[in-house]
């Protein structure tokens, strides 16, 4: 497509990328006008490191109004998709130069928004890898932008709608980037706000940097292992922190053992000398000044008085420092040092960038060709995991009852009482979250599963909505033992609890989406479709 | 497409030297046609806004050139017009291209009597979209269509036209088909300085590609088209320069 010569409209690039709001939510008229006004704010601080909104337009009747958001199109993707494309760029001075300079222009852009001109102040509230844009440019790496602002706002909708028809892969995402004040949040007493300050999104911006160095000391394989080196160890956290419980009564906060195992690991490699590299520094403010879970006490005006910030004291309140008057006997212990650090604003990070730019020596400065060396090995299943800081003390203003941080345990109910619903969205987004973990792209077809002779008869008729199968228990137990047979080994761990100890045989039925063990009303298995897209 | 690459292809402007002006102009608008590719109105066909001023542009002797052009397309051949269908042209060209050129697509049979009678009813492109009745309520004669009011007022003004031509300009027909194309020719504009505009529904959207890639959000589904770049207009960097100034 291009513009005819001597017509009266403009030939600037007109590809945009559109996003197309899903409709059926509740207020989403409010949500898009939210977004488009925060947007439209964004466009005027004329920040190169954020995503210039275009445009937006609705269509359709009052009753059922489609909202669509135009944005620049960035051609890389996102941060991800940089870290993971297919020729990884060579590891040298000017890719680790270029590295700063473009966390330089992003934290500016977030110090721009954290402070506005007009005094007012804006968060973006969901920073992480795939809200930070990538686009190319012909003579070198491109430019890194934020996007997707005015998620904040809105973010508590994303889990209202959790069971309707919205894509859950982003909360998925979000949670990882949460900081621990969020996941301290459920710990309040009930009805205390909810309130997100801007040292929020510099939590966000310690876990972006940290993935990136990770990236340029090791690679995106390595950079994988690591983001799913600590789901599901250490309690319900996959995010960089962790709440655990020390003794009955406490709950420790604190950088999670894997992260910080990790940051033990870069701090000790040549490449990542403090003090010396531009990476070193870069690791060290990661460490003391992002990933850090103690807020300033008043980081409004105090911690930006030198830097001639502008004062905003409404909405940085450390969530750890709420008083509750409901106290009970239980406590929550912040991790902290005798003497505390605590996470620097936006412009405190900008400033301690620039200063590794300024600092920039040689060659040797930003990059260290020293061959390879390996990333930290696993800790999961390491006995005695050493407390990180091992610096505890006592909140003395925050007392909360005892209660989980995320409770995953069923309510007692009566299971037969229970409503299956299906749900293929939910599957698909597990699916896709699965797929990421395995490094496989969205619509990679998995490899092909091993089978045994039944349940390969048993794949041959999943397409019929009702049939009968049925396993020696033996069979089944020792298949999926040798791992000789990957749905052998699926059924045995979704049934084996439910058998009779002396039962000699597993009978197994479809009946619509449903598998169960014949005479159980509940399935083992749930049959989801992948409506053809990607599989699932 | 654009309307400079396939306003005429070699072969058609073989069978033009031999069509009148009227077939010639439908065969162009049929061959500048582009088809919009968002997802709600995928395959919707629509009509560039630069196309018809880019047809005049090719017209020798300027104003004249273009009024002589759509004179003939109405029919009219005589070298030294009327001063009515001098005015009539000016009116078009003015005021009316677009639904002047919605009545040539549609292939009205009295082009020249309907121009005249939209010219009489000072009816103008900003007039544009005719509010759209369905063929029952187009059937109910005490609710006329506009376009039959008009068309009624000026018969019962000229009795004696009305005699000399029984037949109407404006029935269910010609109505229902100006309705049902008028959305080709009344493409929105993509603006940077026009936030949150309402487009119609049945409007097709000037997204001239779409790309396979798409990506989720939090919020919604995130895909990437090029706009017509007769439609989108993006200064915003002047913009964003007055404000900063400010």
């Amino acid at each position: 497509m291009r513009a005819n010569g001597g017509s009266q409209y403009e030939t600037e690039p007109s590809v945009v990328a559109v996003k197309a709001f899903r409709t059926g939510g509740k207020n989403v008229a409010g949500d898009v006008k939210r977004e488009v006004d925060a947007l439209a704010k964004m466009n005027q601080l004329g920040q190169k490191h954020i995503v210039r909104f275009i445009t937006s337009f609705q269509r359709g009747t009052q009753e059922d109004l489609e909202h669509y958001v135009l944005f620049e199109w960035a051609d890389g993707g996102n941060l991800s998709d940089f870290w993971h494309q297919p020729q990884t760029p060579k590891r040298t001075a000017s890719l680790v130069k270029w590295v700063i300079e473009q966390l330089c222009g992003l934290s500016r852009a977030l110090r721009a928004a954290h402070y506005m001109p007009n005094g007012a102040c804006y968060r973006h509230g969901d920073l992480k890898p795939g809200n930070i844009l990538w686009f190319p440019d012909s003579d070198g790496y491109g430019t890194l932008k934020i996007g997707d602002w005015g998620e904040a706002k809105i973010h508590n909708q994303v889990t209202a709608l959790r069971h309707g028809r919205v894509d859950t892969t982003a909360k998925y995402g979000t949670r990882r980037y949460e900081p621990p004040e969020t996941g301290l949040h459920p710990l309040l007493p009930k009805g205390t706000p909810h309130v997100r300050s801007r040292l929020y999104d510099l939590w966000g911006m310690g876990c972006i940097i940290l993935e990136f160095i990770i990236w340029l000391l090791y690679d995106h394989e390595e950079l994988s292992r690591f983001n799913n080196s600590n789901q599901g160890y250490f309690g319900p956290s996959d995010m960089f922190y962790e709440i655990s419980h020390e003794i009955s009564h406490e709950r420790v906060v604190r950088i999670h053992r894997v992260v910080e195992h990790w940051m033990e690991h870069m701090a000790k490699d040549g490449r990542c000398h403090s003090g010396e590299t531009a990476l070193g520094i870069l690791l060290q403010i990661v460490r003391t000044g992002l990933l850090v879970t103690k807020l300033p006490e008043d980081s409004g005006p105090a911690g930006s008085a030198d830097n001639g910030m502008p004062s905003f004291p409404h909405d940085d309140s450390p969530l750890i420092s709420v008083t509750t008057p409901d106290s009970t006997t239980h406590e929550i212990i912040h991790d902290s040092s005798p003497n505390p650090r605590t996470r620097f604003p936006a412009h405190k990070l900008e400033t301690e960038l620039l200063r590794i730019v300024q600092l920039g020596g040689g060659e040797h400065y930003w990059y260290r060709n020293q061959g390879p060396r390996s990333a930290p090995g696993d800790i999961i299943g390491m006995p005695h995991l050493p407390v990180p800081t091992g610096h505890r003390a006592h909140s003395d203003v925050l007392t909360t009852p005892a209660i989980d941080m995320v409770d995953y345990a069923h309510p007692s109910l009566d299971p037969e009482e229970w409503e299956l619903e299906l749900d293929n969205d939910f599957a698909a987004t597990l699916s896709s979250r699965l797929r990421s973990i395995m490094g496989m792209s969205p619509h990679e077809t998995p490899q092909s599963a091993k089978l045994c002779t039944i349940c390969r008869d048993f794949q041959g008729r999943l397409l019929d909505a009702e049939f009968a199968i049925s396993y020696a228990t033996q069979i089944l137990r020792i298949n999926s033992e040798a791992k000789s047979c990957d749905l052998c080994y699926l059924l045995w761990q979704n049934c084996r609890d439910k058998l009779d100890g002396g039962c000699e045989s597993v009978h197994l039925q479809r009946t619509g989406s449903a598998i169960r063990i014949r005479g159980l009303k509940h399935p083992v298995l749930t049959v989801l479709r992948s409506d053809g897209k990607s599989p699932l | 497409m654009t309307s400079e690459d396939s306003y005429q292809s070699e072969s058609e402007a073989d069978s033009d030297s031999e069509s009148t002006p009227l077939q010639s102009l439908w065969n162009s608008l049929r061959a500048s046609m582009s088809t919009s590719m968002f997802e709600r109105t995928e395959t919707k066909l629509f009509l560039p806004r630069d196309t018809f001023e880019q047809i005049l542009s090719r017209t020798e002797g300027g104003l004249s050139g273009r009024r002589k052009l759509i004179l003939e397309v109405m029919g009219i051949e005589s070298s030294r017009p009327s001063e009515d269908d001098r005015a009539l042209a000016e009116y078009i060209l003015d005021s009316a291209q677009k639904v002047f050129l919605i009545a040539v697509y549609i292939q009205l049979e009295q082009l020249h009597a309907a121009m005249k009678l939209f010219k009489v009813s000072q009816y103008k492109d900003e007039k544009l979209p005719v509010e759209e009745r369905t063929a029952r309520e187009l059937d109910d004669t005490p609710r006329r269509h506009e376009f039959e009011r008009m068309e009624n007022r000026q018969r019962d003004r000229r009795r004696k036209d009305r005699k000399k031509n029984p037949k109407r300009i404006w029935d269910i027909h010609t109505i229902s088909k100006f309705q049902d194309n008028q959305w080709t020719f009344l493409i929105p504009i993509i603006s940077a300085h026009d936030q949150n505009c309402n487009f119609d529904s049945r409007c097709p959207i000037p997204f001239t590609t779409k790309n396979a890639q798409q990506r989720s959000g939090a919020h919604g589904i995130v895909y990437k088209y090029t706009i017509h770049p007769a439609h989108y207009k993006n200064s915003l960097h002047q913009v964003i320069h007055v404000i900063v100034q400010d």
